[in-house]
């Protein structure tokens, strides 16, 4: 116990705590950790298999191996830094005990490492979760010796640590350069400036590149910043696939740099944490005192806005959305996921087909590429509910009560979390879904009904995210992003990959139908009525999933 | 007006209530004095619905708050010891949402926001974020949305601590009033002259079980205390005859 950072035991001994302490949630929790290990499983299996897959384009050197695993540790690298930005701010300037922390007689440098381990802990899932599995199916696929499985996490766990001490570095300076109170009004002008860019790119044709079986690395390389050479993901890369070959210079140079890298950040951060954290801490206390608010008129515009709902639906709606405007952290991780929705259709446009294309292979392919739309759009969605909606019954925290002893019923205040919570993902997945179906020129039924599955799967999901929300509620927290990143939202991660399978079997057929054979499904109707007929299944299915979820949800806080 | 009858609560193999029952006449003040950890706050959340009594029923207003919660909860205002609010509203925002909750009428809940916050001097912090008041104002804050939708029974569980000297003042003459206007104000406290001086009525409860119950009267002739032997005194030999057996 000794070796471990003081800031960060207390930590560590509640989580202790909570495993020791006996009952219906523990057994929750260990379903969970039971669901993490599955995927943790499947993680390794998918990579085995996709490696398997495409072996004999790496035997002929027309795919190679350090394209995809740059391409994922590129994206675990990104994943890490800018989660460990935003823990980092809530553990530096929002955390509860920072009162007591500033008050009591502990080096700058103690603290830094407490939070800085504590912000590593809370990342590490991403790592057991992507990365390892990953490492390990690719050690096992390219046959290589024990060393490979010690020295690979080793240079891993380094790379590592460079992308958390980033992290913590970019959040602390957040704090000082912007204020984490007036970070709102910044990040949304960054929001609305990057809306414009998507619908510039979007509209822009000069960049799209043509597919060609022959230049598939070339292709993953062109939509890639892992193609860089000094990108993190790269080095780590060309590091893992070197110890593979048995070669030992590089990885011990990127392992050298990693290190170096690791003690520099170090000292910056606690350079501009010894002369500056104390001061933007004081500085976000005192302007969260001075912010005053005009009540009145945000009530007037609440019932203007919903004017024929049950006011008790209205407040709870009106209450979520001025919560969650207000509190910082869901401002960055917005603005994070939207960034992730404008990488992917960056990325997604680049794959329409080829001109040169026969009409049936062409009308194959489009539907394979609909498909992986409907699948990748399916899987930021559900990066978005993760992040907001699943904790959104959570994030009730310690003022629980006050529906708890309120004269709505549980499945009510589901419902209202499910009807607030539905327009704003509808509206992303409904424009993510559309912008994905136009990148790679689907026809126009196609589109518009893309577009309705967004609608209908953002439901189904946003009612899975409430009712396992409730299912997992964990009320008691320090800063909100600490809900998002705990089991239950893994394991609600592993439930709408699920939930995406149920989906996609319908979606495959009437996609399918109505692309490659209207004729014979429909002989007397027109084509567009099987579309019409599968989103009406798609909707039935939706709806039984989130209800059934909201169902079990209610039950489960209502047995609390 | 309130009625537990053999209510137990367990949490595993720890009983926090102990077959309690309590019947509490429509209008005037019940004190339910205990020890820290006697189960005060445990009985509290099983009347306002927030916990599920083990066994047992308790009903108000002559609603099973298990059976007809919705009923039953819409006459209580209640109170908490530990006043978790929503920091990132205003208090106003926060009263707002608290009458759409109970579905007032818009201009009813208007002028009653404004009745209570001046009651509660909180009128000039009315739109800022509850995030910035104090302890006190919380508490404040939370008494005013337990009063807002004009409950007929009020709950307070330890409704003196973090007030100031004129706060408590304030609190005291309210609640008397409120037993006046024909509100039942049930408060739990361990502060005993606040319920000495306000209470009706009083039980006195240790580890989950009721120890004496009725008026100061009353406990002083079941304790063989007479004429003017303050509560403090049967109180201790109460409760630590309780401890020794």
């Amino acid at each position: 116990m000794q070796l471990i950072p003081l800031v960060l035991r207390p930590a560590l001994l509640s989580l202790k705590n909570r495993h020791l302490a006996r009952g219906a949630r523990s057994v929750r929790e260990s379903i969970g950790l039971l669901a993490s290990g599955a995927m943790i499983v499947a993680m390794y299996l998918s990579t085995h298999a996709a490696l398997q897959g495409g072996s004999s384009l790496i035997r002929s050197g027309t795919l190679d191996p350090f394209v995809p695993l740059s391409l994922l540790l590129t994206s675990l690298f990104m994943m890490l830094a800018v989660s460990a930005a935003i823990a980092a701010i809530g553990s530096l300037f929002l955390a509860k005990d920072l009162d007591l922390l500033m008050s009591s007689p502990l080096p700058m440098r103690s603290f830094l490492l407490g939070r800085s381990s504590e912000v590593a802990l809370s990342v590490s899932w991403m790592v057991c979760v992507f990365g390892l599995p990953s490492l390990v199916a690719f050690g096992v696929f390219f046959d290589c010796g024990p060393l490979f499985f010690l020295a690979a996490p080793i240079v891993s766990l380094a790379v590592i640590a460079v992308a958390v001490l980033l992290g913590m570095l970019a959040g602390l300076l957040f704090g000082v350069v912007v204020s984490p109170q007036r970070g709102r009004t910044v990040l949304l002008m960054l929001f609305m400036l990057s809306l414009l860019l998507f619908f510039c790119s979007i509209n822009s044709s000069s960049v799209t590149a043509k597919l060609d079986s022959g230049s598939l690395s070339a292709q993953a390389s062109a939509i890639s910043a892992a193609a860089h050479a000094w990108t993190p993901g790269h080095a780590w890369a060309r590091a893992i696939l070197d110890v593979s070959s048995g070669a030992f210079l590089s990885p011990l140079l990127v392992l050298l740099s990693a290190c170096a890298i690791c003690v520099s950040l170090w000292h910056v951060l606690s350079s501009v944490a010894s002369r500056w954290h104390v001061a933007s801490y004081t500085r976000l206390r005192n302007e969260g005192e001075i912010l005053r608010l005009n009540s009145r008129a945000g009530q007037r515009w609440s019932r203007w806005l919903l004017p024929l709902m049950r006011s008790d639906r209205r407040a709870l709606i009106s209450k979520e959305f001025k919560l969650f405007a207000r509190d910082l952290t869901h401002t960055i991780q917005l603005s994070m996921l939207l960034a992730i929705c404008f990488i992917y259709l960056y990325n997604f446009r680049a794959l329409e087909g080829p001109a040169s294309m026969a009409d049936e292979v062409r009308a194959v392919w489009e539907l394979l590429l609909l498909l992986v739309n409907v699948g990748l759009s399916f899987l930021v969605v559900t990066c978005v509910c993760s992040r907001f909606v699943f904790p959104s019954v959570s994030l009730e925290g310690a003022s629980f009560w006050i529906l708890q002893s309120a004269p709505v019923s549980m499945r009510n205040i589901l419902r209202a979390k499910v009807a607030g919570w539905f327009v704003p993902v509808a509206a992303i997945s409904g424009v993510v879904f559309v912008s994905g179906a136009m990148a790679i020129g689907a026809d126009e039924p196609l589109v518009v009904a893309s577009f309705a599955v967004g609608v209908v799967l953002a439901y189904g999901l946003v009612g899975l995210s409430v009712g396992l929300g409730a299912l997992f509620a964990q009320f008691e927290w320090e800063y909100s992003n600490q809900v998002s990143s705990n089991v239950g939202s893994f394991l609600f991660m592993a439930i709408s990959l699920l939930f995406l399978v149920v989906n996609l079997l319908p979606i495959a057929a009437f996609f399918g139908a109505y692309a490659l054979a209207p004729e014979i499904v429909s002989p007397q109707w027109p084509p567009s009525i099987i579309l019409v007929a599968g989103l009406l299944a798609l909707a039935i299915i939706n709806y039984a999933c989130a209800a059934a979820a909201l169902s079990v949800g209610s039950r489960s806080l209502k047995a609390r | 007006m309130i009625k537990l009858e053999n209510v137990s609560k367990r949490y595993g193999t720890f009983t926090a209530v102990d077959n309690l029952s309590l019947t509490i006449p429509a209008g005037g003040i019940f004190a339910f004095l205990g020890v820290n950890g006697a189960g005060k706050t445990t009985t509290i959340r099983m009347m306002t619905g927030i916990l599920r009594p083990s066994s047992g029923v308790v009903s108000v207003g002559g609603f099973d708050i298990v059976q007809q919660p919705l009923e039953a909860k819409s006459l209580i205002g209640y109170v908490p010891d530990r006043p978790h609010l929503y920091s990132k509203l205003t208090g106003r925002e926060f009263l707002y949402f608290i009458c759409d909750l109970y579905r007032m009428d818009p201009s009813r809940a208007e002028r009653k926001i404004d009745e209570v916050l001046e009651e509660y001097s909180l009128r000039q912090w009315q739109d800022e974020l509850i995030d910035s008041y104090s302890h006190g104002m919380k508490q404040r804050l939370a008494a005013c949305a337990a009063l807002v939708h004009e409950p007929r029974v009020l709950v307070f569980d330890e409704p003196m601590v973090g007030l100031d000297p004129h706060g408590a003042k304030h609190l005291k003459e309210a609640l008397k009033r409120y037993a006046r206007q024909g509100m039942t104000v049930f408060l739990s406290t361990h502060t005993l002259n606040v319920a000495e001086e306000l209470a009706d009525h009083l039980a006195i409860i240790h580890r989950g079980s009721l120890l004496a119950m009725g008026t100061l009267e009353d406990i002083r002739a079941k304790t063989g205390h007479h004429g003017d032997e303050d509560l403090e005194a049967m109180f201790l030999e109460l409760t630590l005859a309780a401890a020794e057996h």
